[in-house]
């Protein structure tokens, strides 16, 4: 049979208001459509659910909330009251709280649809929360029965017109029958690693649209539930305008002149080398060429911006003043139980404020030491590096080697080299038994570099690049042996 | 409003639809406006509805076992007693050679806007 089918305007999407549930969501929820929402007790669904309908209340909508548990929903928005997306005023007159408890016991699952019908027209509601899902499961008696009741509140929605989330703590399997019949099926979990756990939310399930699919880590905190969509995932596929080809300096001009007159604008440079070496001291003398018209940025999870400040000064650069003109921007974060999405996005959001061009991230090993999977952190990288190419970002980054000896041989690059274009190697060099400081440039993309391996001074006016290392030259080894890497005594 | 709480006297709507779980939820959504509803899952169940109370209106689906939503408004025509009723046909999709309106009163298409029912409902009771 030839049907003709007019086509219709796609509903446009319902905006959560979780930042990040959006992005994964590729646009927003599907109006009149029905959501299972899943995660044991304590995931955030009813904070998520609560966000949703306050949003949905800013923007002038009703919702209602239909709880199915004994527990008194009072209870729960005394709670609810201390997040900052909650508005008294809004309550009840735009959100809307009900007890179904008691219309189970007594009516059945008819009498819950008819109450949820009767209250939709009621209130003028939108949005539907029906909080405890699991509850219907265990009242009712036979599976079949409760089938058709999922598959009436779906009816329900695409006839009313209401977007429905179910909440369940259920932890039913893919294969159940709710799954197949609902819109979509979002799981809130946690996972628990060594010592630590991470909460992760994921779609299974969202019909009519793509979404971007996997583990996405969430945090909770008194703004609601917020959600950071993989990294790579979400962004891996910017592509920035070709950036112009221009090159900026380090802030050190002898250090321009061994890597080949400066570096490219938009690409990422590594300083590699152990503690104490000076990486901090070549970021502080890159950041310093800051503007207001192109503003830096210190991303460090080792230096606070005090610390940061002192060691500027001690090299003759006022960060202070760089900071309090809002020409730099120093952001600390403590290198502990960071995941590795929610710094990626924390670090994009500081450029994106102010127009970043220069970025000094001190202490790239936080963001490995933060990969929850750390097979993810090239990937991760590679993003990461991207957006800010295409941002026209200038990134400097140091990389702390693990061990104060032994760096030749201890450099593990493997998941970051791919993202940087610029290498410079900074180590210990031990010359008639003292300890002397070498720099060398081992990788400059798409240009010419000085290979020399040469000594360096951190003096009060900052790095000074000497000679090229000419005799019995040794790095120290990870035994403490000398060790030769040029020419020969 | 439950059903038994709706008066006899209250206007009884047809619905008539294969899919029990639209059925169902119309129902609700219909008794909570007031209408009494009878039930049919098909065309030949409608017929056998209409045997017994001659409703104010049919609402009925196109794409339904036994007989299309065309082929019920044809024997709901046929018969000289139903022709006063009006009939609201509903549907995903019609075969593009029907031009709904020339087969019954109204027509919408589905998903509908529960506000348009509501008001084409009126309007053809009121009529």
């Amino acid at each position: 049979m030839s049907e003709s089918a007019p086509r219709k305007p796609l509903r446009p999407r319902l905006s959560t208001g979780v930042n990040g549930l959006d992005t994964v969501l590729l646009g927003g929820l599907i109006p009149a459509a029905v959501y299972i929402v899943q995660g044991s007790p304590g995931a955030g669904k009813t904070i998520l659910a609560n966000q949703v309908c306050f949003h949905r209340a800013d923007l002038g909508e009703h919702s209602l909330y239909v709880t199915l548990l004994a527990e008194s929903h009072d209870r729960m928005v005394e709670h609810l009251s201390t997040m900052s997306y909650f508005d008294a005023k809004q309550v009840p007159e735009s959100v809307y709280y009900i007890s179904a408890y008691s219309v189970l016991e007594q009516e059945g699952l008819e009498g819950i649809l008819r109450l949820l019908t009767h209250e939709r027209k009621t209130r003028g509601a939108s949005l539907i929360v029906l909080d405890g899902l699991f509850v219907l499961e265990e009242t009712v008696h036979t599976e079949a029965e409760f089938r058709k009741f999922v598959n009436n509140l779906s009816a329900f929605a695409n006839l009313s017109g209401c977007t429905m989330l179910l909440l369940t703590n259920s932890a039913r399997g893919p294969h159940s029958p709710e799954y197949t019949m609902v819109d979509g099926w979002i799981e809130l979990g946690r996972q628990q690693m060594d010592y630590h756990s991470h909460r992760f939310f994921q779609v299974h399930k969202f019909r009519g649209s793509g979404f971007i699919s996997g583990n996405h880590m969430t945090n909770i905190s008194d703004e609601g539930i917020r959600v950071f969509p993989r990294l790579e995932s979400s962004l891996g596929r910017v592509r920035g305008a070709a950036t112009e080809k221009t090159t900026v300096s380090t802030g050190i001009a002898s250090l321009d002149q061994m890597m080949g007159g400066g570096i490219r604008g938009g690409s990422t440079t590594l300083f590699v080398g152990p503690s104490g070496i000076g990486k901090t001291t070549l970021g502080l003398q890159f950041i310093a060429q800051s503007t207001p018209e192109e503003p830096g940025l210190i991303f460090s999870f080792y230096e606070g911006k005090d610390d940061l400040v002192d060691k500027a000064q001690s090299l003759g650069i006022d960060l202070e003043a760089l900071i309090r003109d809002g020409t730099v921007e120093a952001i600390w974060q403590p290198a502990t139980e960071n995941t590795l999405d929610e710094l990626g996005y924390e670090l994009l959001e500081a450029v994106q404020r102010r127009g970043v061009k220069r970025l000094f991230l001190d202490g790239i090993n936080a963001f490995q030491q933060s990969a929850e999977y750390p097979d993810r952190i090239r990937r991760f990288l590679a993003a990461l590096t991207n957006v800010l190419h295409s941002e026209g970002v200038t990134v400097a980054s140091s990389l702390v080697t693990e061990e104060l000896m032994g760096v030749e041989n201890r450099v593990q690059l493997g998941s970051i080299s791919a993202a940087v274009q610029n290498i410079l190697l900074l180590r210990y060099v031990e010359i008639n038994s003292s300890t002397r400081r070498s720099i060398s440039v081992v990788k400059v993309r798409s240009s010419a570099f000085d290979p020399a391996i040469r000594e360096y001074f951190i003096t009060d006016e900052g790095v000074v690049i000497g000679e090229q290392f000419q005799q019995a030259d040794t790095t120290q080894t990870e035994h403490g042996h000398p060790r030769r890497i040029q020419g020969d005594s | 409003m439950s059903a038994s709480q709706l008066a006899l006297t209250s206007p009884c709507i047809l619905l008539v639809e294969d899919e029990p779980s639209i059925l169902f939820t119309l129902t609700i959504l219909l008794e909570e406006e007031c209408y009494r509803v009878i039930t049919a899952n098909h065309g030949r169940e409608a017929l056998q509805r209409l045997a017994v109370e001659v409703p104010d209106l049919i609402i009925t689906d196109y794409m339904m076992p036994y007989l299309t939503g065309t082929e019920l408004i044809e024997a709901v025509r046929a018969e000289p007693k139903y022709a006063a009723i009006p009939i609201l046909l509903m549907s995903a999709a019609l075969p593009a050679h029907i031009n709904p309106y020339d087969i019954a009163d109204s027509y919408l298409q589905k998903p509908v806007d529960l506000e348009k029912l509501y008001s084409v409902i009126k309007e053809l009771i009121g009529n």
